[in-house]
């Protein structure tokens, strides 16, 4: 029984954990919104309903900046991490006659050095 | 040297053989931190972004989703993995032809949950997602097949948000799971995954309650176990370092942000001609991965079926990288409510608010 203890309080502590923050959440302040809204109804449907609400596109497009940024550099590492291990399986399933290392040295000395290898 | 470098490789392709085995588990994690984040959601629209910050500012809750979030991205990239995997073994044969097949169908199930999660959101991200399904259904299909308007309104209204959860939720998880039953019956890489599992039937019927010793053994067990391992460490690490993110609340008729990573090459087709990319751009992906076995020989060497295939994802990667990389462009803004009937939000009227 002693584990199953251990293990409920590590979810409870985990409850305590701060977890960092890198985006601002966007909770814009109540006098953003247009006059006549009531301060507290900022929700999907007041926010969305036919305008913009006093607020501005690029005032809108300021608000999602640092996130998009963020994601932005996220998905260039996600796709160049694919490419990687995309290589990688080609490599496993296609190794060709050839390991990479002599591919290089082919490309840099030239086919012609191998001649001078002894086996 | 040599003898380690091949033994690393073989342990590698062995590894890479049982991805399949790794997405049913990666969808365990998707469901368990799913079911935890479903209990403090509230898909009412106007009160769905303030449940998203009270669970991205809760210590647990936010490291709960932030665990749903890389869960997700995980099961895409693997997805990737696991279908170059079976392109480079050829899906050739009938068995193997409607395993692929199945895949693609299970490709595109994923893809509509990954969507549906988007919208779930309720934020800026979230809202312009949704104009883009509303808009590319009722304004483009709609033109062609009127019938497809009846399917983008039961999705509007105060209830949308509440039925795209119950979509994400509940119908296209077990979609997938059934999906995933018919696809390891002609899967003969998922036929072999299943043989330490069939000792435990067998054991279970003649009535033992434990796996045999053998079972943990087992080389696929111990492959499995070790991916699975990995896997979480992977996906807790990023998730207490790299929130899950949370745009700000939505306002209507602007596009100021970029769809995830996933949809990006939809994104550089649309900069170019505009919001009908999004209606063809899948279903022309979807029918070259379809059209893949055709052109698989069951033979060693690269055929046909691997140079489209890698042209195809080679293309893709490309047009992600250039939406990544290109400034933010507009494209349903000309849409505005007023210009047509399209409602696109639910009505405030309905939702009988008080001022």
């Amino acid at each position: 029984m002693k584990p199953i203890f251990i293990i409920f309080l590590g979810i409870f502590a985990l409850n305590y954990i701060n977890v960092p923050f890198v985006y601002a959440h966007g909770n814009e302040p109540a006098e953003e919104t247009a006059a006549g809204a009531h301060p507290t109804q900022i929700g999907w449907t007041e926010q969305v309903s036919g305008s913009h609400q006093g607020k501005t596109r690029e005032a809108v497009a300021a608000g999602v900046h640092e996130t998009l940024n963020v994601e932005t550099k996220l998905a260039v590492y996600k796709f160049s991490l694919l490419i990687v291990f995309l290589l990688l399986l080609a490599k496993l399933f296609y190794p060709g006659q050839h390991s990479l290392r002599e591919k290089i040295s082919d490309l840099i000395l030239g086919k012609k050095h191998r001649e001078n290898i002894p086996e | 040297m040599e003898n380690i470098s091949k033994k690393i490789q073989l342990s590698a392709r062995q590894a890479s053989m049982v991805l399949g085995g790794l997405l049913i588990i990666l969808l365990l994690f998707l469901i368990i931190s799913g079911i935890l984040l479903s209990l403090f959601y509230n898909p009412a629209p106007e009160r769905a972004y303030e449940s998203m910050l009270t669970i991205s500012n809760s210590g647990f809750m936010s490291l709960v989703r932030n665990f749903h979030y890389w869960s997700s991205d995980a099961l895409l990239f693997i997805i990737f993995l696991h279908m170059t995997r079976v392109a480079l073994t050829k899906p050739s044969g009938k068995a193997r032809r409607y395993a692929w097949w199945i895949g693609v169908g299970l490709l595109m199930l994923v893809g509509t949950e990954m969507l549906a999660g988007t919208f779930l959101r309720a934020d800026q991200e979230s809202y312009e997602a949704y104009t883009h399904f509303f808009l590319g259904t009722n304004a483009i299909v709609a033109k062609y097949f009127y019938i497809v308007t009846a399917f983008a309104n039961f999705f509007s209204e105060s209830s949308a948000l509440l039925r795209f959860l119950i979509v994400h939720a509940i119908l296209l998880p077990l979609g997938i799971f059934a999906l995933i039953s018919v696809h390891g019956l002609f899967a003969p890489s998922f036929r072999g995954m299943l043989s330490p599992f069939k000792k435990i039937t067998e054991g279970t019927i003649r009535g033992n309650a434990m796996p045999p010793k053998d079972f943990w053994k087992h080389p696929i067990i111990q492959r499995l176990l070790l991916l699975t391992g990995v896997t979480f460490l992977i996906i807790l690490v990023l998730s207490i370092v790299l929130p899950a993110p949370l745009y700000p609340a939505p306002y209507s008729n602007v596009e100021v942000t970029k769809p995830p990573w996933w949809l990006l090459w939809v994104v550089a087709l649309e900069n170019q001609w505009g919001l009908g990319a999004i209606v063809l751009a899948p279903p022309i992906l979807f029918g070259i991965f379809a059209i893949i076995p055709f052109f698989a020989k069951d033979k060693p060497g690269i055929d046909k079926s691997i140079l489209i295939y890698v042209t195809t994802v080679a293309v893709v990667i490309a047009l992600s990288y250039w939406a990544a990389v290109a400034p933010q462009k507009a494209h349903t803004e000309h849409y505005a409510p007023g210009e047509s009937t399209i409602t696109p939000v639910p009505n405030p009227e309905s939702l009988h608010l008080q001022h």
